[in-house]
């Protein structure tokens, strides 16, 4: 245990001081006094909740309101054609203060559209003329090229781990940049950011933090973030540039053939969000080679118990043959095989997740009949999942945050007829949760 | 008057001969619907801790401090989680084989337990109320779990005082010496009446939280309306409808609440009864049975009602209870 700790902290050691030895100071405004300067701009992130090929959401927080919060943009790659795209400023839509007494904190939300696909900007956040450090970012491509998406969740304790997690998603990215891998284009957060969010304090700290994300080159890993159930509250809508109020479930193109669900399970999940996504999963099925979904508590738990997701999500997924199924909140190391109606079935739905971006890890129970070995593959550590869409493939690998590879799979595309909306729309009976959890007769079908 | 109360009562006939008489059947009842809905919500703690082993208790043991938690191994923590989970069982069936104070404030620390974990590790009801520091809104469990808590710490008063070892007055030891599970003293009517105001508080703190939750749209009862509609009305309820329900609900919740400790209304307390039984119900009504544990250790949402409609004074005692210089 303490040899695992010292490792860790070497680990974190050796990349602070790759970053200060690589000449450039890791973009982070969380290292600079804030007294020094009220309007500097610090916490600065790209966030997708809309057709990110065009559209993304740059924010950031200053300590005090100023009166001028504006983005300086410019196309670095592809290299530009005319000067119009060269430069661009635009005015942050969306600026207040975070509700809450304990911290005087404004936000900044500006919403650039009209981007180009797959084009890296350079920019800067300035509020009243204080500016951030350059910084970039790249919009999803519009055609059918490979991708990469982290998953990840859990990042509500463990502070130390959290940063050094997303150092190593900085360095991942970083990475596959340099080497011509499929470029990692977003984060997807599973939620469980804070430990609560009614904290603004502690949002404050995983804002900064999360900066991290994007390493010494300033290159900003776009979120795609779902609310987990530590993050009620209003912060959340105001950290990721929701209206007030609202439910957080949405759905993203992550490039042409990929379209990327979140759900949320701390909402009401029985009514207008699981008609929503059976909409949702009938109009993307037969336009995207692969559909995937995310939300925070899991239907088929690895440590704790099914969410409501189990009864009204899980027939949604196997009736339209979702790809993946992405879960957070019980601290540990997940891949199930591919599941339907309460068994393994090779057409079938395989979910992942459950969150190891900084909280402490718990034991799975291998024991639950889909979480049994060899089919399905279980762990603890602090680890992300990598994600790379193909035209063959879905590859899935967990990356532990000693950069080690946990866990390695793939799932071959759908064939077609599965990817077809279901000519009649039966729905498949909804699994009662003593089937999916712990099922003597189940449990005995599978051996 | 009491050794013919006594002697009216062995022989079976109506409690009505005597209105003392009346008064101490009632009471016996009072304390039944209180034991009852102590070891009931006994079990369902156990089959949570024991059988499905994931509550807040082991979130909290095992959380590491700096998220409120105690740090402990997740090995230990279960251990313990096991351990809270088997005494629970074994309190209850030391409550009904003889009730007596030591299981009764086991179960009621076992329940404190359980609101202070969800206070420390911010698994309650995120009541939106911006006014109170964020770590005040995380302790809004213990307001939902007061009935909870208020019907083993009752019993635990009660078996205290009616073992005659101390705490409240025998008014005649002889009246119900033979009753079952051997209550043998009827607490005095001031000690009735202390009594009776813990658990009025209690649920009318528990009726309002929980009103509170429902104007505030607790998600969770909204889907507990859609889906006990769908599962046992064939209704698919628009989640507009429901959430105006839940509105009504919540209004009704309040008011009642206010009702509880502004009045004597007996009918109140039944009507709370009924509604702390349907809700209890609607665990598993939109769950499925899996869920069972859920429903019932909310027992206390219906025997506490009950009791206290058992305990409260009817007229005639009451006017005994202001004139009555023995009782000053
Ligand atoms: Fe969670």
């Amino acid at each position: 245990m303490c040899g695992r700790t010292f490792d860790r902290q070497r680990v974190f050691l050796t990349l602070l001081l790759a970053a200060v030895a690589s000449g450039r100071t890791p973009a982070r405004a969380a290292d600079a006094p804030r007294e020094l300067d009220p309007l500097a701009p610090r916490h600065w992130r790209c966030i997708w909740t809309e057709n990110p090929a065009t559209v993304a959401t740059l924010s950031w927080s200053t300590a005090a309101a100023g009166r001028q919060h504006i983005v300086k943009m410019a196309v670095v790659d592809p290299a530009p054609a005319t000067d119009q795209e060269r430069q661009r400023t635009v005015a942050a839509q969306h600026n207040g203060r975070f509700t809450g007494d304990d911290l005087e904190l404004h936000y900044h939300h500006a919403r650039l559209a009209d981007l180009q696909p797959g084009t890296t900007y350079e920019v800067t956040l300035e509020s009243d003329g204080h500016a951030s450090p350059p910084l970039r970012f790249t919009t999803a491509p519009a055609d059918d090229r490979p991708v990469s998406v982290i998953f990840g969740a859990d990042s509500r304790s463990g502070l130390v781990e959290r940063r050094q997690m997303n150092a190593l998603m900085a360095r991942m990215a970083a990475e596959a940049r340099a080497a011509g891998r499929p470029p990692i284009v977003a984060l997807a957060h599973g939620g469980d950011y804070v430990y609560d969010g009614n904290e603004l304090s502690l949002w404050a700290q995983w804002m900064a933090d999360h900066e991290l994300t994007a390493g010494v080159d300033g290159h900003l890993l776009p979120i795609i973030p779902a609310r987990g159930n530590h993050d009620h509250g209003e912060h959340f809508n105001q950290v990721f540039d929701f209206p007030a109020g609202d439910r957080n479930y949405y759905a993203v193109d992550v490039g042409p053939q990929l379209r990327w669900i979140t759900l949320n399970t701390e909402t009401v999940v029985a009514g207008k969000q699981t008609k929503w996504l059976a909409e949702q999963l009938a109009d993307a099925r037969p336009q995207y080679r692969w559909v995937v979904a995310q939300y925070h508590r899991p239907s088929f738990p690895a440590v704790k118990l099914p969410g409501r997701g189990l009864v009204h999500w899980v027939p949604l997924f196997e009736q339209f043959n979702a790809d993946l199924v992405c879960e957070g909140d019980g601290h540990t190391i997940k891949r199930t095989p591919r599941l339907r109606a309460n068994k393994i079935d090779p057409t079938g739905v395989p979910y992942i997740g459950e969150g190891g971006l900084g909280v402490g890890q718990r034991t799975p129970n291998a024991e639950l009949w889909y979480l049994r070995a060899p089919d399905a593959k279980v762990g603890s550590d602090h680890h992300l999942q990598l994600l790379t869409f193909d035209r063959e493939k879905l590859s899935y690998r967990v990356v532990l945050m000693s950069g080690e590879v946990f866990d390695e799979h793939a799932w071959p595309v759908r064939p077609p007829e599965q990817r077809a909306v279901p000519a009649v729309e039966e729905e498949t009976e909804a699994p009662a949760a003593q089937a999916a959890f712990r099922a003597p007769a189940t449990a005995k079908a599978l051996k | 008057m009491a050794r013919a109360g006594l002697a009216s009562y062995d022989r079976g006939m109506s409690a009505l001969d005597d209105p003392d008489a009346g008064a101490l059947h009632r009471f016996r009842w009072a304390w039944y619907a209180l034991l009852a809905a102590t070891v009931v919500q006994a079990v369902g703690v156990w089959r949570w801790f024991v059988v499905l082993g994931e509550t807040p208790l082991l979130e909290w043991l095992h959380s590491p401090p700096d998220v409120g938690g105690w740090g402990i191994a997740e090995g230990t923590a279960q251990a313990i989680q096991l351990a809270v989970g088997w005494s629970a069982l074994a309190a209850a069936a030391w409550c009904l084989w003889r009730p007596s104070w030591a299981p009764a404030v086991l179960l009621a620390a076992v329940q404190m337990a359980i609101a202070w974990a969800m206070t420390a590790t911010d698994e309650g009801f995120p009541v939106a109320a911006s006014w109170l520091p964020a770590a005040a809104r995380r302790a809004f469990p213990w307001l939902t779990h007061a009935a909870r808590m208020a019907a083993p710490l009752a019993v635990a008063w009660l078996a205290w005082g009616g073992a005659g070892t101390a705490g409240a007055p025998c008014q005649d030891a002889a009246m119900i010496r033979n009753a079952p599970w051997g209550l043998r003293c009827a607490p005095a009517p001031r000690f009735q009446a202390g009594i009776e105001q813990l658990l009025r508080w209690a649920l009318a703190i528990t009726f309002a939280a929980h009103g509170v939750e429902a104007l505030q749209t607790n998600p969770v009862f909204v889907d507990l309306l859609l889906d006990s509609h769908r599962r046992w009305l064939d209704i698919d309820l628009p989640e507009a409808r429901a959430t105006e329900l839940l509105t009504a609900i919540g209004v009704m919740d309040l008011l009642v609440a206010a009702l509880c400790v502004s009045t004597r209304w007996r009918w109140v307390l039944w009507w709370m009864a009924a509604w702390g039984l349907i809700t209890a119900w609607s665990r598993v009504a939109a769950n499925g049975w899996f869920w069972w544990h859920d429903a019932v250790v909310r027992a206390p949402h219906v025997g506490v009602p009950a009791a206290i409609a058992w305990l409260a004074p009817r007229a005639d005692t009451l006017a005994n209870r202001v004139e009555s210089p023995a009782d000053t």
